[in-house]
């Protein structure tokens, strides 16, 4: 037994040193693998990725080539709820019209120590499930055998894909924590591709080189001879990614290496660039059946709308631009999809009454052209599709549409939402920059909304010694995004708002009234009568200013950040109180004036009231540096929010 | 989070997973008609929902179910505007996709998905689709509602079956009921006589038993194996033999069995030692293809794989035991902590579980095979209390598990507060878990990283401003039903000063939020007892003679107890409180004594505030 300890200490040491650096060969377990019982950079993982290795090539077909992509990867189960990994799911692309990606030659092991000897046990191939996700999305997977606490699995596999524009991607980062990962691109001369690496400074390791071996392509009677150039790139002690809160899309942070096809070259020193220009890529986009000339066709139709059913001349230009835009609003139905294109006829559009962001902003775009308001189609990458890079032209990057009207001051906007105001685009949009279709220079669009949105109590209560109750009036005022989430959830119905008052422990809920719910350019505001109860202590009372209205739990929840901490949108919490000295009683005590960058408290008083404002004013994005004080703001703020106020008798 | 699993048995199961909405739209008619032909049971179904605010405008995303294997043709998907067609969905706008309940790795099992979504409200869809199959074990099993909250207006099933073909029927007596006979054809329907919504309620049976609903189940049938549904004993002999020749292990696994169990006479002992072998070797994996909802896996496939679900599983340890000679039997159970009870007038595929009884001299040991944190012959909140079909051919029986009894759920709970005269300080927690709490932590001790484990103590703590410092799960013994648990707070922000009135809010034990008694529609249900006794010291820094204690509460119904004690001694403030819900069924007309219950605990935690000064 001491023999044994001694053995893992010298181990130990070895890792660190090593930086627990195994065998990356299929079928070849270390002993070190073996006694392995604890990841030493993250002792809490209950799984480790002991290796993660692929090498992606190009083979020749009958009819050019596929890219197959060949995938080792070794995982060890270090706690028995580490036993969930133990599962593979290899996800496919079936094109619909005869093209598919296929997961072959798969094979999986698992290694066990029975009786100090390691024991390995294969994957039985009829327990490989292929499960469809959708119409064009396959996953192959299946449930590693006989793993318990302490197995290691492996499993090797070849992913075949005729779709050369889609170079398998490769992702370093894991929901467990990764020990090394290492991708392989073996590229031939014809097939060019850019990357893109998200979520990685420099990788551990980088190297191109080119093939000694020489690879022959005839076509007809020429024949050329070529090397494979292979880039090789690996990365190691690659942390858990397991924190997804307040974070526009993981894809924007999880460390990955993204291909894209940037050029073909033709035998014959033909080429053919595939990654174009911004500049092509508009023009790419305004000759397309379902982006420029799906604006086109509705050109046509909106001149007939124009014609037949809505007036606009005569409008200023504000007035014609939020006519149109609240036509195209109540006319038509967000299917609640998001395309970057059109999937059908901008006439089935008009017929069907209902279409994707794609459909309804484009032809948005072609009823304002058609009004000669200088309206363009912008396209942008969604919040969870995760931010694009700049530097590269790739339509791929892109998912969603929205209007840009150039002027003295240009309106961004959307039609899907007919609780947006007319000059805002929904919150999955607000993701860093758009870029205008239009025939004119390169133009760039900050989507981003700086006005905060504001959620505003407005309390007065009166105080009714007797039976110990706050009967309050209660206004509460909702702007830019807080009022069209307050719409979208409460749909303004009275019990809906009731029932969420009700777990504010207010009673006795009366008189709703709600204001501008049709108005999507007003702030949204609900009215009402309630009553609270209030705290008697020996003859104190003690009275509760805003309620049950403000924040009682920080939604910080963890120590560290390693993210920006992303809130979409500034936003302000506004609370107003008015609290009645009741008769008979003085005050015994009241929290006291402060104010600092996010909090402000006032508190004022006279002979027969007490008023109280406070606000809590947050940006839209901080810096990971800045969690722990950020942390602490909002603990401040909470318990500063919830104090109390004291009355005692005369 | 991994808690009980339950294994799917049949995918009819799947039309009771209701999604929860508020009214604001109605099901105009909902029509069903089945028949029984050649062996094939011909399903229509159709809708006409009237979807009236964008709130339910996801009332317009349909999926339909079908397994594979059966024929599925969608007859109808249109949407209407005032009466008139404006649009009809197009094959293209169809989505196929596998439908994969969350506690399967893989089933057989699709759904087709598409949208009928249209610009202004009010609008109307209408669909309707064709199934046949010739798998199945109900003719009908009609429930007339969609969703929850969701009001149908018309509702009418119709059934024909041919004249020979034998069946028991059972149906709620509010439906309307007729039946007509038609050259060799028999015809029953049923209708709702008026409209219809259900609405869940807290403390109330599950929904199948509240709904009205009718149940045509064949006399015989196929599954699999020939069966016969004409009492238990023949469902019990169909059962037997779909489970035949699978409890047999292979040699390599017997040699194994016999190595491990050497030495070892008592029965009992062999019986913990296997049951111990199988939690530390297997996982829970399910995996339903064509009969597999019913069939198991053989043992031989699980020893090889070292996985199942609870049939492969049970079949599994049942091969354990026959192999050292010891009998066990297949049991059959519908699980869950508030699940359905078994209609013991109708012999019919009423369970969604598999367990293993193993009869002893005077006694009988109940093994859960799914579980790989339970005690041996551990009777949890899963199976407890409830009709179970004991398997075992032509002496197949129903049998009654035992109930949880409140020693059985004893919880104890012992707090230490050492605050210095801010409200700073530090706690110390001690306790012993039994019942649903203990299944729930041995559970997250298993599968939880540390980080979760912490996440979770501390979520469940009832205390406000505290830092968890340190916390263990004390190692019981694996076949201990209880489990102690410490916990080490740091604290701060325990007074809240009113004025120059100091208090020391004592943390509540439950917080209930029920619906008022008016708005009650069915009667109360309690499935299992919860019993908790707790002792909260508060050390003071100095004697404090001025310190004012809460009156006693003491609660006594016939639901339950809650009692609360203060009492001060030197610098130690010490309340004891003791919690207890009883099992029971009432009737709708005792809900507001149980809710006035209820409402009284809340109201003494409320109150229950220490002033310092």
């Amino acid at each position: 037994m001491k023999k044994f300890l001694l053995s893992i200490v010298i181990l130990v040491m070895n890792f660190s040193v090593s930086a627990q650096n195994f065998d990356k060969e299929f079928g070849v377990i270390s002993e070190e693998e073996i006694a392995l019982t604890e990841y030493e950079k993250d002792p809490d993982a209950e799984a480790v990725v002991l290796f993660d290795v692929g090498e992606s090539f190009f083979n020749e077909t009958d009819n050019g080539y596929d890219i197959r992509m060949v995938r080792t990867r070794r995982m060890k189960i270090l706690k028995q709820s580490g036993t969930n990994f133990a599962e593979m799911a290899i996800p496919f692309y079936v094109d619909g019209y005869g093209a598919t990606e296929k997961v072959k030659s798969i094979e999986a092991f698992t290694y066990n120590v029975e009786n100090g000897q390691p024991v390995k046990k294969a994957l039985d191939q009829s327990t490989i499930y292929e499960e469809q996700l959708s119409n064009n999305w396959r996953v192959k997977k299946f449930a590693f055998p006989d793993v318990k606490e302490g197995s290691i699995v492996e499993v090797k596999y070849v992913l075949e894909t005729p779709f050369l524009f889609n170079l398998p991607d490769w992702k370093f980062q894991n929901v467990i924590p990764t020990v090394y990962s290492q991708y392989t691109v073996r590229m031939i001369p014809f097939y060019e591709y850019i990357f893109l690496a998200k979520g990685i400074k420099q990788f551990d390791y980088h190297n191109s080189t080119v093939s000694e071996q020489k690879r022959k392509e005839t076509v007809g009677v020429i024949g050329v001879e070529f090397r494979e150039s292979i880039n090789t790139y690996a990365m190691k002690d690659i942390p858990a990614f397991n924190d997804e809160t307040f974070m526009a899309s993981p894809n924007d942070y999880i460390m990955q290496l993204d291909f894209q096809l940037s050029k073909i070259t033709y035998l014959r020193d033909r080429t053919r660039e595939v990654i174009p220009t911004w500049d092509v890529l508009k023009e790419e986009f305004l000759d397309s059946d379902n982006f420029g000339k799906y604006v086109k066709d509705g050109s046509k139709l909106a001149k007939k709308i124009f014609k037949d059913e809505l007036i606009v001349e005569g409008m200023n230009e504000t007035e014609k631009i939020k006519t149109i835009i609240d036509y195209v609003k109540t006319n038509f139905k967000w299917n609640e999809t998001i395309r970057l294109y059109a999937s059908k006829s901008a006439k089935e559009f008009l017929a069907h009454k209902t279409g994707s962001s794609a459909e309804m902003n484009l032809f948005l775009t072609a009823m304002l052209q058609e009004a000669e308001i200088d309206a363009h189609p912008v396209i942008l990458s969604t919040r969870s599709n995760g931010k694009f890079s700049i530097d590269y032209p790739l339509v791929q990057q892109f998912n969603n549409v929205a209007v840009i009207i150039n002027g003295e001051n240009p309106i961004l906007t959307d039609a899907t939402d007919p609780f947006l105001a007319f000059n805002r685009i929904p919150v999955y949009s607000l993701n860093g920059k758009g870029l205008v279709i239009d025939k004119g220079n390169l133009q760039w669009v900050l989507l981003e909304n700086n006005s905060p949105s504001i959620e505003n109590h407005t309390i007065f209560i009166d105080v009714d010694t007797e039976t110990l109750t706050a009967n309050a009036e209660i206004f509460i005022q909702n702007t830019e995004y807080s009022s069209q989430e307050y719409k979208e959830f409460f749909n303004n119905d009275e019990s809906n708002l009731t029932e969420y008052f009700e777990t504010k422990e207010l009673t006795d809920i009366e008189g709703i009234k709600t204001y501008n719910y049709d108005k999507a350019e007003s702030p949204y505001a609900v009215a009402f009568k309630a009553k609270s109860e209030i705290l008697k202590l020996k003859d104190k009372i003690i009275v509760t200013p805003f309620l049950n209205f403000p924040l009682k739990e920080n939604i910080l929840k963890k120590d560290e950040r390693r993210y920006p901490i992303d809130f979409v949108y500034p936003k302000i919490e506004a609370f107003s109180s008015t609290v009645n000295i009741p008769e008979g009683y003085k005050i015994s005590s009241i929290p006291e004036s402060f104010e600092d960058n996010f909090i402000s408290y006032k508190v004022s008083q006279d002979e027969e009231k007490i008023i109280l404002k406070a606000e809590f004013k947050l940006a839209a994005e901080y810096e990971a540096k800045d969690y722990k004080k950020l942390k602490a703001i909002f603990n401040k703020m909470i318990s500063r929010f919830n104090e109390q106020i004291v009355f005692e008798p005369i | 989070m991994i808690m009980h699993r339950c294994c799917k048995l049949i995918w009819l199961f799947l039309l009771f997973c209701l999604p929860f909405f508020k009214a604001n739209a109605q099901i105009i008619d909902f029509y069903t008609s089945i028949k029984v032909e050649k062996d094939q049971l011909i399903t229509e179904r159709s809708y006409e929902i009237q979807i009236n605010s964008k709130e339910t405008e996801w009332l317009s995303h349909i999926e339909i179910p079908y397994k594979n294997g059966d024929d599925l043709e969608i007859l109808e998907a249109s949407i209407y505007k005032n009466g008139m067609e404006v649009r009809k969905l197009r094959k293209k706008d169809i989505e196929t996709r596998n439908d994969i309940s969350d506690i399967s790795f893989f089933e057989d099992r699709y759904v087709k998905e598409f949208d009928l979504v249209w610009n202004d409200f009010p609008y109307r869809i209408k669909y309707s689709y064709k199934t046949v199959t010739n798998k199945f074990m109900y003719v009908a099993r009609w429930f007339p509602v969609r969703n929850f909250n969701l009001p149908v207006l018309n509702a009418k099933l119709k059934v024909e079956i041919p004249k020979d073909y034998e069946v028991t029927m059972e149906y709620s007596k509010d439906l309307s009921f007729d039946s007509s006979t038609n050259d060799d054809i028999q015809t029953y329907s049923w209708k709702l006589p008026k409209s219809f919504k259900f609405e869940k309620e807290a403390f109330a049976a599950p929904f199948m038993e509240l709904v009205p609903n009718v149940a045509v189940v064949p006399k015989k049938f196929h599954y699999g194996e020939n069966g016969s549904f004409g009492s238990w004993k023949g469902m019990g002999e169909w059962q037997t033999a779909l489970i035949q020749d699978a409890d047999v292990l292979p040699n390599y696994e017997k040699y194994k069995i016999d190595k491990l169990l050497e030495g070892i006479t008592d029965q009992k002992e062999i019986i913990n030692t296997l049951y111990h072998y199988l939690q530390d070797n297997t996982r829970y994996i399910n995996v339903a293809i064509d009969v597999g909802g019913l069939k198991p896996y053989p043992a031989s496939f699980v020893c090889e794989k070292k996985y199942g679900d609870c049939k492969g599983l049970t079949i599994y340890m049942k091969a354990m035991l026959n192999h050292v000679g010891i009998k066990s039997y297949y049991t059959l159970i519908n699980a869950g902590d508030n699940s359905a009870r078994i209609n013991e007038n109708l012999p019919s595929q009423q369970f969604n579980h598999v367990f293993l009884a193993v009869p002893m001299e005077n006694d009988t040991i109940w093994l859960e095979n799914t579980s790989n944190y339970l005690p041996p012959n551990y009777m949890g909140t899963f199976t407890q209390n409830r009709t179970a079909l004991f398997v075992d051919g032509e002496q197949t029986e129903l049998i009654k598990t035992k109930a949880l009894t409140l020693a059985d759920v004893l919880e104890r709970n012992k707090y230490d507060f050492y605050l210095d005269n801010t409200g700073s300080g530090t706690a110390k927690i001690t306790k012993i878990l039994r019942g649903e709490t203990f299944e729930n932590y041995r559970a997250y001790d298993l599968y939880f990283s540390d980080e979760e484990k912490a996440q979770r103590l501390a979520k469940d703590l009832q205390v406000e401003h505290f830092k968890l410092k340190d916390w263990k799960l004390d190692k019981m013994h694996r076949d201990s039903t209880s489990m102690t648990i410490h916990l080490d707070l740091d604290l701060e922000k325990q007074f809240t000063s009113y004025g120059n009135l100091k208090t020391l809010k004592v943390f509540p034990m439950y917080f209930f939020n029920l619906e008022k008694p008016g708005d009650r529609n069915y009667g109360i249900r309690i499935n299992f007892p919860v019993n908790k006794l707790e002792e909260i010291t508060f050390h003071f820094p100095t004697e404090n003679n001025e310190i004012e204690m809460p009156e006693p509460v003491n609660i006594v119904t016939d639901y339950g107890n809650y009692s609360e004690v203060y009492a001060l001694k030197g610098n130690l403030v010490t309340v004891k409180r003791e919690f207890q819900l009883f099992r029971g069924d009432y009737p709708v007309e005792k809900y507001p004594d149980f809710h006035g219950f209820l409402q009284g605990i809340s109201q003494a935690q409320k109150n229950a505030i220490i002033v310092l000064n």
